[in-house]
């Protein structure tokens, strides 16, 4: 269980690339949503990993939260 | 028997594990070398969804059920809803930038 976590991980940081270096502003808010939809599985596997089922819930909030800050962002920046 | 149908449920689980793994690493991949903005739009929405499936079905099929397995097929469905709303939301944002995309096919068609 540990080394799937450790390959989400490593795929979250080669996503990380493209906020460093992106031409433009929604570049970086579509890397920003899949690292957070990265680090959500890797919550959801860290409850496996604990053996500690009650950090699902952590998981299921983060995502609501996710979702409000990417319609946040657009609604912020589509109308002047 | 019982522990037969345990050590399948654990191979199972792993096949889906190491394919939501392939995913995202592709994900990662399509995010780092594609040239323009919407085809990276097209590899945050479709490869992450087929690895955040993949690594959901193999948290399910660990599990068995309960009340754990109906939490995570809740965050399951909530994922399939929202994140498709999210890149259509940045795809109409970036349409009001008038970003026009790198590669243009009416040139290509004329070359």
């Amino acid at each position: 269980m540990l080394y799937v976590i450790l390959a989400i991980v490593l795929s979250a940081i080669l996503t990380f690339y493209r906020i460093v270096k992106g031409p433009c502003l929604p570049d970086r808010i579509v890397a920003m949503n899949s690292i957070g939809v990265m680090f959500l599985l890797v919550l959801v596997l860290l409850s496996y990993y604990f053996e500690r089922k009650i950090f699902i819930d952590v998981a299921l909030v983060y995502g609501v939260l996710l979702f409000i800050n990417v319609l946040v962002m657009a609604k912020y920046l589509s109308r002047a | 028997m019982i522990d037969l149908i345990h050590t399948l449920r654990q191979i199972v689980a792993y096949v889906f594990f190491i394919t939501g793994i392939y995913f995202l690493l592709s994900t990662a991949v399509g995010m780092i070398r594609f040239p323009d903005l919407y085809t990276r739009l097209h590899a945050g929405s479709k490869c992450l969804m087929a690895g955040g499936i993949s690594v959901l079905m193999g948290c399910i099929v660990l599990e068995g059920s309960g009340f754990v397995s109906l939490k995570l097929i809740v965050i399951l469905i909530f994922l399939l809803i929202t994140n498709p709303i999210a890149i259509h939301v940045i795809a109409s944002l970036s349409y009001q930038f008038n970003l026009i995309p790198k590669t243009n096919a009416k040139k290509n068609i004329d070359e």
